[in-house]
């Protein structure tokens, strides 16, 4: 009876024993050939930061000023399986939060992609075609060591000239996606700034050439009426002019912002963006609008060729070669 | 038409010739790709007098596109009493390059309260440059509110056991449904005297956002915030299932993530692996740390649960102690085993895609070997077990 009852336990034990494997396979042991899934890569973080030492948070972005985008991914496989970083940077006019375009656009999309086996092309950016949108792919960077669960992609990236303006709007978007051979992930940040760029360019000469003392203001007198400028800006923007006292080599062009000129020395100047004589406004030391309805350009801008200046003097001017400037104004508006 | 219009010009050319006085020679210079951007345009700043606020949010940016150097003059446009405050007002800006200038806004005690337009035009000149030049300039406008009421904020960022942590706090006002940023601080104490009205703090890390509070601040009160941060997290936390390679049954999960500790080292740090299904729970600690360092640290764990794998939904999640207080979890993932043992779906809590039931893909398989050692082990203490309980019976015979 005694021997049985051993038996019995030694049995137990042994069979308890036997199962070992199985139970302690919670402590990292289990036996058998198996093949782990292809779990299909996730995006933990996709941000925008004004500085290479990603510590701080870009809420607004400048167009022409870098900046670095990090998505954070992760594969249970290790990063190593992940084949291809997507980002696009998008426009959401309606403040819905859409699903990203897929498709580049100088004013409203860039498409950012880290591709695993791209080579030369490991970094690329889809803007639309030959646009200001820009990546710097030698500052661009990978997770140093890919067998981690996770890691950072940092993109370099500059917003074009005519990404769309969203100051106070907060409607730009963000799309990140990581993809492997077996599926993706992603994830969206959303609200960000793109603010206000204005560009002019000049590329004209005009010369009021000899007037007369005490003549101005009026229709065909000395007039300039082909003053060429170009706007580029990426939001609604007003056109004004401003000038100042010009120099000369003994005397000094005073400038009379009313536009009467009745002491020496005086000058002033209407402009507009025609020849239009009836619709010319008063110039001024600070900035007069000449146009304000201008609005989201493309890259290549609007040019107004026609601007036209009419140019008044005192009776009393004194002969020289003056110098100074007559200043053409792209401002937000 | 084309004779009449020579005819005018002939004559004008001739009066011209007769009675000019002055000689406006204009030489203009060609100016190109001239530009402004920049922060400034979009605020809307609500100030108290005898106030002032310097921010880096609050800027322009100056381009010079053109393949000329140049000057920058920089003029502001400002109501009584109030300083428009930038480092430089005239500097040389090289062709093709830019410069950003931070703003600052200085409210005097003699400014009149009332709403204004405060603006900056960033015009390019060139040294010695005769006539009358055509130039291109940018600028931008901003809206001002002088009040002459206000408060006052005191956001610190404290550890979760009150401890001051030298974080980065920025203060945002809120204005009609606008957020502006009207100040920052990296030493985790913002004090400031404000206008009246909605705001919000903002605490961040390594660049990582670690809390938010929205608040109003009403006529002559104080405000003190005291905002808790954590510094640690978990990143990518993800479960793999592992499946026997003939008969596709799920063997093991394999559980990973990395532990990111943005600032200081924590003391006594266990992390923990919790699995639960319906009532049970299962609490593993896969490592448990003297000393938790500041930095990223990635960490493995292969689980199967003791009484082997069983129909229904497995919850997996990692959890951080430090000291034996909870201090941060990760987000939590599922696995469903269906009715014949096999996992037929991975239930993912966040912003994923669900995962294949089976392997899919023959590049990732990297099978695992039988851990021979340990089973011949077993089968040689069995065989011992068994050999001893026949040497006892055939004594007893005996």
């Amino acid at each position: 009876m005694k021997t049985l009852k051993l038996m019995g336990i030694l049995m137990s034990l042994a069979l308890l024993l036997s199962l070992a494997p199985a139970v302690w396979g919670a402590e990292d042991t289990v036996s058998g050939s198996f093949t782990p899934s292809n779990v299909t890569p996730t995006v933990t973080t996709l941000e925008i930061y004004s500085d290479p030492g990603l510590s701080s948070v870009a809420n607004s972005l400048t167009p022409q000023v870098y900046y670095f985008v990090k998505v954070t991914a992760g594969d249970g496989n290790t990063i190593e399986d992940i084949d291809q970083i997507d980002v696009e940077l998008f426009f959401d006019s309606g403040d819905a939060d859409p699903l990203p375009p897929g498709v580049g656009d100088p004013q409203t999309c860039a498409i950012l992609t880290w591709d695993k086996d791209g080579g030369g092309s490991e970094w690329t950016i889809d803007d639309g075609a030959g646009t200001t949108w820009s990546i710097l792919s030698a500052n661009c960077t990978k997770p140093a060591v890919m067998t981690g669960s996770s890691g950072d992609w940092v993109f370099v990236i500059m917003a074009g000239k005519v990404a769309t303006e969203s100051a106070g709007a907060d409607n730009w978007d963000s799309f990140a996606e990581a993809i492997d051979g077996g599926g993706s992930g992603n994830t969206t940040t959303r609200d960000k700034e793109v603010l206000w760029y204005g560009e002019i360019s000049t590329a004209d000469t005009a010369d009021f050439g000899a007037v007369l003392n005490g003549s101005g203001f009026a229709d065909n007198t000395n007039e300039i009426s082909d003053v060429s400028v170009t706007y580029i800006s990426n939001g609604n923007y007003d056109q004004q002019i401003k000038t100042e006292n010009w120099t000369g080599g003994s005397f000094t062009a005073i400038f009379d912002v009313t536009g009467t000129c009745n002491d020496a020395q005086e000058f002033s100047l209407l402009a507009y963006i025609s020849d239009t004589f009836g619709s010319a406004v008063q110039v001024n030391t600070t900035g007069i609008s000449i146009d304000n309805t201008g609005t989201i350009t493309d890259e290549t801008g609007d040019t107004v060729a026609t601007n036209s200046l009419w140019l008044k003097i005192a009776l009393t001017f004194s002969i020289d070669t003056y110098n100074g400037n007559i200043t053409y104004i792209i401002a937000d508006r | 038409m084309v004779a009449s219009i020579l005819k005018k010009a002939i004559c004008l050319g001739c009066l011209l010739a007769l009675f000019s006085t002055v000689s406006w020679v204009t030489p203009v210079q060609a100016q190109g790709g001239f530009a402004m951007s920049g922060s400034f345009n979009a605020q809307k700043l609500e100030l108290p007098q005898g106030t002032s606020l310097h921010t880096p949010d609050i800027y322009i940016v100056v381009f010079n596109n053109a393949s000329e150097d140049l000057n920058v003059k920089i003029t502001t446009n400002v109501p009584l009493g109030v300083k428009l405050v930038l480092d430089e007002y005239d500097f040389p800006l090289n062709a093709n390059s830019q410069i950003k200038l931070e703003v600052g806004i200085e409210i005097g005690m003699e400014a009149i309260p009332g709403v204004y337009k405060i603006g900056i035009i960033a015009e390019p000149y060139k040294e010695g440059a005769e006539g009358i030049q055509i130039v291109g300039a940018a600028g931008q406008e901003a809206d001002l509110t002088i009040t002459g009421e206000s408060g006052t904020v005191d956001v610190t960022a404290v550890s979760p056991d009150g401890v001051l942590v030298p974080a980065m706090i920025v203060l945002f006002r809120e204005y009609e449904k606008n957020t502006f940023e009207i100040a920052r601080t990296e030493t985790g104490d913002l004090k400031l005297t404000v206008s009246p009205g909605d705001y919000t703090a903002r605490v961040y890390i390594a660049g990582k956002e670690l809390a938010k509070e929205n608040f109003t601040v009403a006529i002559d009160e104080q405000k003190t915030l005291s905002m808790m941060v954590k510094t640690v997290y978990f990143e990518g936390f993800e479960i793999v299932p592992n499946y026997h390679k003939d008969s596709g049954n799920l063997v093991i999960v394999e559980a990973v993530c990395a532990v990111n500790n943005l600032l200081e080292a924590f003391s006594l740090v266990k992390v923990n692996l919790l699995v639960s299904k319906e009532t049970h729970q299962d609490k593993i600690t896969i490592i448990n740390l003297s000393r938790l360092e500041q930095g990223k640290m990635e960490l493995s764990y292969n689980y199967v649960p003791g009484d082997g794998w069983q129909q229904g939904l497995y919850s997996f999640q990692m959890e951080l102690e430090v000291d034996g207080q909870i201090y941060t979890a990760s987000p939590t993932k599922r696995l469903n085993i269906d009715e014949t043992g096999k996992a037929s779906s991975t239930e993912i809590t966040d912003a994923t895609v669900s995962e294949p039931s089976t392997p899919t893909s023959p590049a990732d398989e990297t099978a695992s070997q039988i851990n021979w050692p340990l089973l011949a082990g077993a089968v040689v203490i069995v065989g011992i077990l068994i050999a001893i309980g026949i040497v006892v019976l055939a004594r007893r015979r005996k």
